[in-house]
């Protein structure tokens, strides 16, 4: 395709002047990298709870999580909504019909938990609901939880995301919900020690459920070392989990890094049902 | 005793400054926010550039960065109705009004390219990746890339004639 490439040389083809304060970047990567080893090492001090066979959960303490943020260093944009919106309310009610969807009302306010949703469904079992932020819903990867009735709490990041009811092998029904967050319950995307590049395709088979967010965590950490089997032992990986500081105030609904071999390698996002089953859904993979 | 990574890095950095500005911008559209997230990308490759630099990668490490900042960037809507609000910054650009027509065409169509098929398509046409290599640079299946490769060269195509029909 010789002709895209054209065509993208000829948007750049004349660039206005570089702009880049090199200073500037050795400068604050400098404080970048002190600062997270002050945390790796705060973490390291922390309580390690080793459940099961050589998963350490750690508990990295209150004082290290990241502080709300307030806008984006990139851009200077505040994200964050200052204005309560009247039009919105504490929960949602999510309905699941063969024949269509319903979302009442379109607009929610994020409680400590994450977003507040009662579902009602009608598919027949095997069916999911979830919700996806950038693809439509058909193209991603993770995301998906049983389409069964209860409430849910899910780590729904402010602003427009795509929620989505499908039968499996079905197209999938697609509404828009407008998540605000006056009270900024929201902790951000920022997630310390990973640069997330991309939802993985096996996320699903790999989302984690159980009575507490450990079990579900371990859950999805006994998929991802089911994938080493077979493979010679030098080359099986260690998998931990640890808290990243993004997502929820909430812990129950606040996201998680994996590590492989001690380095990020997968986030988690967590769902709560009921009040007593924790799902832990396979988010980002790190770069 | 540890290197100093500092030196490495600049000159890193002299060399792929200006094709990593040109990726940005064909990723957002606007040369304030590619500046912004060259800045903030290459802020964060020199907080790991031991590791990076041990990978043997650093190329495709910091285009990791870069595009999860500009995904990161598209997925929080505040900021993306703030970014795609604006008109690509034209003023000093250089080139006849004809130039400067065709490139808004072509900037226009690509605004209408979805956010993820339109990284696909920089990193398979501007980038040169293989299948496999953008596939490993955003974490998804091979599928997926030749999928989003299809529908975002339909959109863009889709969109590229119309803009042609509305230039009188």
């Amino acid at each position: 395709m010789n002709d895209v490439r054209t065509l993208f040389e000829s948007v750049v083809v004349d660039a206005p002047p570089d702009t880049l304060d090199l200073d500037q970047v050795v400068a604050r990567g400098t404080r970048r990298r002190t600062v997270r080893r002050a945390v790796t090492a705060g973490a390291g001090l922390a309580a390690a709870l080793v459940i099961g066979s050589g998963i350490a959960y750690v508990a990295t303490p209150d004082d290290d999580r990241t502080a709300p943020p307030v806008g984006d260093p990139t851009t200077g944009v505040t994200s964050a909504p200052t204005v309560i919106d009247l039009s919105a309310r504490p929960s949602m009610d999510l309905s699941c019909e063969n024949n269509g969807m319903e979302l009442s009302p379109p607009k929610v306010i994020a409680q400590p938990s994450g977003v507040v949703v009662r579902l009602s469904s009608t598919m027949k079992p095997g069916s999911s609901f979830g919700y996806s932020y950038e693809l439509p819903f058909a193209d991603t990867g993770a995301h998906r939880l049983p389409a069964r009735d209860g409430t849910w709490r899910l780590p729904l990041a402010p602003g427009k995301v795509t929620l989505a009811c499908q039968v499996r092998g079905e197209k999938p029904q697609e509404l828009v919900l407008n998540v605000v967050d006056p009270d900024g319950q929201w902790m951000g995307d920022t997630l310390e020690g990973c640069d997330p590049v991309g939802t993985p395709e096996w996320g699903p088979a790999l989302t984690g459920t159980g009575p507490s967010t450990q079990d579900a965590i371990e859950v999805t950490l006994n998929g991802l070392r089911a994938r080493d089997d077979g493979r010679p032992a030098d080359e099986v990986a260690d998998y931990a989990a640890q808290s990243a500081g993004g997502g929820y105030n909430d812990l129950g609904t606040g996201s998680w890094v994996v590590l492989r071999n001690g380095e990020p390698y997968l986030t988690l996002a967590m769902a709560i049902r009921g009040e007593t089953q924790f799902v832990a859904m396979p988010d980002q993979l790190c770069g | 005793m540890r290197q100093d990574p500092e030196p490495e890095f600049r000159e890193w950095v002299a060399a792929r400054r200006s094709h990593l500005r040109r990726t940005a911008y064909l990723l957002c559209g606007d040369w304030h926010l590619a500046d912004d997230l060259v800045q903030e990308a290459l802020t964060r490759a020199f907080a790991a550039w031991g590791r990076i630099v041990r990978g043997g990668q650093p190329d495709a490490y910091v285009r990791k960065i870069l595009l999860n900042l500009y995904l990161d960037h598209r997925r929080r809507p505040a900021r993306r109705e703030a970014a795609w609000a604006e008109l690509p910054d034209t003023a000093s650009v250089g080139g006849g009004a004809s130039d400067l027509g065709e490139r808004e065409r072509v900037l226009a169509a690509l605004r209408e390219v979805a956010p993820g098929q339109r990284a696909v398509l920089v990193l398979r046409f501007w980038e040169d990746l293989s299948v496999e290599q953008s596939a490993q640079a955003l974490g998804v299946s091979t599928g997926n890339i030749k999928s989003q490769t299809s529908r975002g060269l339909e959109a863009l195509r889709g969109a590229l004639a119309t803009y042609q029909e509305e230039t009188p």
